[in-house]
């Protein structure tokens, strides 16, 4: 019987793990396979230990509970970031995602104001760090692929 | 001596002090913004420095570097991200003191830190440069294969109770570490032939993912700040955080001493550093079950080793031509285009150069002594203030800024939102980011050294000899075993002599 299911899933995850570096090691010369099948051997080993365990006892995980929604929505937001990033520009993308994170994260009883004077100062955050970047440390952010000539 | 008091003299000038200070200004602000090192401080202003006289460009370009590398704490202490990769050790007990409403405190002794371990490696640049760099030659790939394994023997002191799921995190960052071109034999591999996987997981923008990226996701749905307040009255803490300095005089001279000797075997720099002394001053502490949990001495060790590679750094670039770390690689550009020749004639044919720049490295570790703390103070009330709600875009944008740029590539950005999110489900999971990172900073050091001495050896008929009788390696080793076994001795003597009292 199974007590620790997080245990047990990490266990069979990582042996797939080893099995991937097994695989592709067969193919390198032996000097660049080496390193590889080493670590590949000790994380079976480990491995095993960990799926032993899992049946034995529980190591309790102490996790604060999260709010779904926020998270999967965060995530969105952060992957469209970066997707967006280079198509349509880094000044445009940045305002919309960061006043959108804001908008997420602003608390039910946050009023008008408090999230208008929030996403101004998240905006004058961005430009001050664009302008920094771009003219003091010389690092060329995107101006985005639509905007190109 | 009348020519080293004008040299003195000289670092002072009106210009070299406003040079340093905002040199250490710049260094600072570049340092603490998470992906932007050290490397890249230096290399931005190098192009400044052309019409500058070569000691005073030295100097502004030491004073950068020093104030970057103690920089890259402050973002370690309130956000959890290294600002460089040589405040990795930094996070451990920096963040959990933040969180427990002591950052004000840990800035203070981030910086004093600094402050002591910067002066110590330059007075072993200033006095023993010479005789230390002809050590450094004497590193091998056999001792870099050992002083790897040293540093990845602190995954047991990073354990946090669960041993065998941080094995297998270190294991995954040394995974991490394989993928891409191999660093002997150039064979491709791991990437599942995935092309943007080639040229291998670039470590910072990795290292921004997996510290930082978990804290966004928790902070989420965290109702209320950030981080504690602290109770303390609007100050300094200077008294508090000079008393802990005061108690742990030896650990920060340890941590300095360890810092500088790294600092001069090129190639390893600040990040291995501060991981060796944080191991160190964990398995020799009195109060090892404290370390991860805020324990101010864990903040000592770290930041005292990453500022004194700084010294330490110089010594095998100004005597050998050999850069001890990046950001000293990008100096010995700059010292050659000055027209500074590199070697073991530039002390006493070219000395007033090197002494005014040493001069200048200790003036700029002392301005940044009370400049980082009163910027440090600022910074961290700063952060407590700011609404939780600008704070995580916020924290976000400068993530996916910082991993850009690094190559000014949007492949690391990429990078960095992956791991954040591997690294968010394994701490969810049980395990911990630090052993993955410490795996995937040690894993190229760690097979390079191993594959190398073992073609040595092989060459040489004698693989074993070669992995285990040389006199730097044995000693590397014999660390190795101490850390290792001694607290369990240790623990089995104390409980023996306990039973027999009874």
């Amino acid at each position: 019987m199974i007590k620790d299911k997080i245990s047990f899933l990490s266990s069979i995850i990582f042996f797939a793990l080893s099995a991937f570096i097994y695989l592709d090691s067969s193919r390198l010369s032996d000097f660049a396979a080496v390193f590889p099948i080493t670590i590949g051997t000790i994380l079976v080993f480990l491995s095993i230990l960990l799926l032993v365990r899992s049946f034995k006892f529980e190591i309790k995980i102490n996790n604060e509970s999260v709010s779904k929604l926020k998270i999967f929505l965060l995530i969105i937001v952060f992957f469209g970031w970066i997707y967006f990033l280079e198509r349509s520009g880094f000044i445009i993308t940045s305002l919309i995602a960061f006043n959108t994170l804001v908008l997420i994260n602003c608390e039910s009883n946050a009023s008008l104001k408090q999230k208008i004077f929030f996403m101004m100062a998240g905006t004058f955050f961005i430009v001050c760090l664009y302008f920094g970047f771009k003219n003091l440390l010389q690092v060329p952010l995107p101006d985005g692929l639509w905007f190109r000539d | 001596m009348t020519s080293l008091f004008a040299d003195f003299l000289s670092s002072l000038s009106l210009l070299n002090v406003s040079l340093a200070f905002m040199g250490v200004l710049a260094g600072i602000i570049i340092g603490a913004l998470p992906g932007l090192s050290a490397t890249m401080a230096v290399a931005v202003l190098v192009p400044f420095t052309f019409s500058l006289n070569p000691s005073s460009a030295l100097i502004v370009l030491g004073a950068v570097y020093t104030g970057a590398i103690f920089g890259g704490s402050w973002s370690a202490i309130l956000i959890n991200t290294p600002g460089t990769p040589s405040a990795v050790a930094t996070t451990f007990d920096g963040y959990a003191m933040a969180k427990n409403g002591n950052g004000d405190l840990a800035m203070s002794i981030s910086c004093m830190s600094s402050f002591v371990g910067g002066i110590v490696g330059v007075i072993c640049l200033a006095l023993f440069a010479p005789p230390l760099a002809s050590i450094s030659l004497a590193f091998g790939p056999t001792e870099y294969f050992w002083l790897a394994i040293l540093g990845l023997t602190l995954i047991s002191t990073l354990a946090e109770g669960d041993n065998i799921k941080s094995l297998i995190g270190a294991c995954f960052g040394l995974f991490l570490s394989m993928i891409g071109i191999s660093v002997v034999g150039g064979d491709m591999r791991l990437t599942g032939n995935i092309s943007f996987l080639n040229s291998g997981i670039e470590i910072v923008s990795a290292m921004i993912g997996l510290f930082c990226i978990p804290v966004i996701l928790d902070l989420t749905s965290l109702k209320g700040k950030h981080l504690t307040e602290s109770d303390a009255p609007k100050s300094l803490r200077l008294v508090e955080a000079f008393s802990i300095m005061f108690k742990n005089k030896f650990e920060s001279l340890k941590g300095s001493l360890i810092g500088t000797f790294i600092g001069i075997l090129p190639g390893a720099g600040g990040s291995i550093a501060s991981i060796v002394s944080y191991g160190e001053a964990k398995r020799t502490s009195k109060k090892k079950d404290n370390f991860g949990k805020g324990e101010p001495e864990g903040l000592i060790a770290s930041e005292t080793a990453n500022n004194a590679t700084v010294g330490g750094g110089f010594i095998p670039t100004l005597c050998l031509g050999i850069p001890g770390t990046p950001p000293d690689a990008v100096i010995l550009g700059a010292l050659l285009i000055q027209g500074i020749k590199t070697g073991d004639t530039l002390f006493t044919q070219q000395s007033d150069i090197v002494y005014t720049f040493i001069f200048g490295l200790a003036l700029a570790t002392i301005i940044m002594l009370p400049l980082g703390l009163v910027m440090g103070r600022y910074a961290y009330k700063f952060i407590i203030r700011v609404p939780k709600e600008i704070l995580i875009p916020s924290i976000i944008f400068l993530t996916i800024i910082g991993s850009y740029s690094i190559q000014n590539s949007i492949l690391n950005v990429y990078f960095m939102f992956f791991f954040g999110l591997i690294g968010w489900v394994l701490n969810r999971a049980g395990f911990k980011a630090s052993p993955i990172v410490l795996g995937l900073v040690l894993g190229g050091i760690a097979e390079q050294g191993f594959v190398q001495a073992y073609i040595i050896g092989n060459a040489q008929d004698a693989i074993l000899a070669n992995f285990f009788a040389r006199p730097i390696s044995a000693a590397i080793i014999f660390m190795i075993l101490i850390g290792l076994f001694y607290p369990i001795f240790k623990d089995k003597f104390f409980k023996k002599k306990e039973l027999i009292h009874d």
